[in-house]
């Protein structure tokens, strides 16, 4: 492997984990600086009820921003989320690079009480940009978490 | 007698005694009074598109397999073994050509009747009558798609109990092929009841900054929106004018199109059934909220939404985006709905302060809490208490 791969492959799994580190301290405006342009936004899940992928978020960067935008006028749930993130499978390809990343969230209350959250995968796209960083084009959740115990107004 | 415990100067059918929510005993006895009596919501008929499809689930505690029969039927029975009392089905969704106990091999056509059992010349002796040993049927009966069950064979018909209520569904519902396009579930630390009226009461708009910004009748003292109440505890809340949902004032211009019949871009139109079943419709899609109780301070709760079978893809990304801005996950309203009833269980569960409050009386304006007070008659009437007293009942049952 070229130096130049290992490069983009470490730089890329370190996106993958800045942006839960962004989220784990709700630092908003820093988890949309890792996109695209162009990039989007989604949280999937398989239903075996109704042997159907849905989709319970989805959208591009200006609904993004729009929706987040919002997030201080919502009562929201005190508890603070972890993610914890396996590393990042990555393919590169040409000037993009897809990444797989099993992830778990743990949830702690106020009260210090944690609990596991969500389990699933980041399966994303993205694009090296002129400047040389690697940014989203796809952050796409694949939750197997289907009953939640909590609900969130913050991407997962 | 603390301060906290003493009843509000109200009258009876104007507060409730929080106890209602949180004593396993009413809990126990609301499984017998009301979910073994009444009509409930199970499932949407998408949902068993094909002859075979089933879906299991429960009421009144009691496991249950709806499954479209060869003949097109949809029936319900107990996922249960006659033989041994094994679960039949271990699948939450599937399509199945028969149904074989994975225990002792005993099978079971679509529509219920035993069909064979492992080692049948050891049950000659006895005579065994396969006729009868069927899985025991439930009631089932849909209408406008919604499949409902009942466990009582005295209760009446699906339509009677439902009387009226269904005539602001019959168009968005029943005249255009509909599917479930979103599930999803979460068990919610609350009585089953509080997420039923959260469900109800309008006046809880207050908590959503988006329903505060675009429902500009909530904050108003008159409005179009009114209050429906119907018998048998079913209510609904919709506008038989102009009134729409101001969504351009919550900076949200994109989604309107694909407008269901009947219905005006961007009208509201929700319904409550007695007891636990919501639907909530958003001019181009639908919500359905249907709650499976699992003890006094926790509920399963399901949510459905639905398009219309054989969208284009676009309208029906733009029915779907719709949906979850609001009732997704990770929505605008869920999330704060959760918060509110989950306080409220774990406050009351203390029983610092007793009584809350149903008073609101506003000519049927949505922040009116008639349809909530109508909602509790309903349920004093099936348990035979008050929900304003309840233990003075249960003395008097006691004494009788």
């Amino acid at each position: 492997m070229s130096d130049t791969v290992t490069q983009d492959c470490l730089a890329v799994q370190r996106v993958v984990q800045r942006t839960a580190a962004l989220l784990d301290a709700e630092d908003l405006a820093g988890w949309l600086q890792l996109f695209d342009v162009a990039g989007n936004y989604e949280i999937r899940a398989h239903s075996t009820e109704l042997s159907r992928t849905m989709s319970w978020w989805k959208s591009d960067l200006p609904d993004l921003t729009r929706t987040l935008g919002e997030v201080p006028r919502h009562v929201r749930d005190p508890a603070r989320r972890l993610r914890v993130l396996s590393p990042a499978l990555v393919e590169l390809d040409g000037g993009q690079a897809r990444a797989d990343t099993p992830f778990c969230v743990y949830r702690t209350l106020p009260t210090g009480e944690s609990s596991l959250f969500l389990v699933g995968r980041y399966r994303d796209l993205l694009r090296k940009a002129e400047s040389g960083e690697w940014r989203y084009l796809q952050h796409h959740v694949e939750l197997d978490t289907r009953v939640w115990d909590a609900f969130t107004h913050l991407p997962i | 007698m603390h301060a906290g415990h003493i009843p509000p100067a109200l009258p009876d059918t104007h507060y409730l005694d929080n106890r209602i929510f949180t004593d396993p005993a009413i809990f126990k006895e609301e499984q017998e009074k009301i979910f073994a009596r009444v009509w409930q919501f199970v499932c949407h008929e998408s949902e068993l598109p094909k002859a075979g499809d089933y879906r299991c689930t429960s009421i009144a505690g009691k496991p249950v397999i709806v499954v479209r029969g060869d003949d097109g039927k949809v029936r319900a029975f107990f996922n249960v073994c006659r033989h041994r009392g094994a679960e039949v089905v271990r699948q939450e969704s599937g399509n199945a050509t028969s149904f074989t106990c994975f225990y002792h091999h005993w099978n079971y056509k679509l529509d219920g009747s035993l069909r064979s059992v492992a080692k049948p010349q050891g049950y000659e002796a006895v005579k065994l009558d396969k006729s009868q040993l069927g899985l025991v049927p439930v009631r089932a009966e849909s209408i406008l798609g919604l499949v409902f069950l009942c466990l009582d064979p005295d209760a009446p018909s699906l339509e009677d109990f439902l009387g009226d209520i269904v005539a602001p569904l019959r168009q968005p519902l029943g005249t255009v092929p509909m599917e479930v396009f979103h599930f999803h579930k979460a068990v919610i630390h609350t009585n089953w009841k509080l997420w039923s009226d959260n469900n109800s009461e309008r006046y809880h708009s207050m908590l959503h900054a988006i329903n505060r910004t675009t429902q500009p009748w909530v904050m108003g003292e008159t409005s179009p929106m009114k209050l429906r109440l119907f018998p048998h505890g079913h209510s609904g809340y919709w506008s038989d004018g102009q009134a729409t949902v101001a969504y351009e004032k919550g900076g949200i211009n994109d989604i309107t199109g694909g407008t269901l019949p009947g219905l005006r871009d961007s009208e509201m139109r929700v319904v409550n059934l007695f007891p636990d079943l919501m639907v909530n419709i958003r001019s181009n899609v639908v919500r359905l909220d249907r709650m499976v109780p699992l003890d006094a301070h926790t509920t399963l709760v399901e949510w459905r939404g639905l398009g219309v079978l054989g969208d284009d893809a676009a309208t029906r990304e733009l029915r779907l985006k719709h949906h979850n801005i609001f009732w997704g996950p990770a929505g605008r309203n869920l999330p704060e709905d959760l918060l509110a009833v989950e306080s409220q269980y774990r406050s009351m569960s203390a029983d610092a302060v007793r009584y809350s409050i149903l008073a609101r009386e506003e000519d049927l304006n949505p922040t009116d809490d008639a349809n909530i007070r109508a909602y509790y008659k309903e349920w004093g009437r099936r348990m035979g208490r008050s929900a304003s007293h309840p233990y003075t009942q249960i003395q008097e049952e006691a004494v009788r």
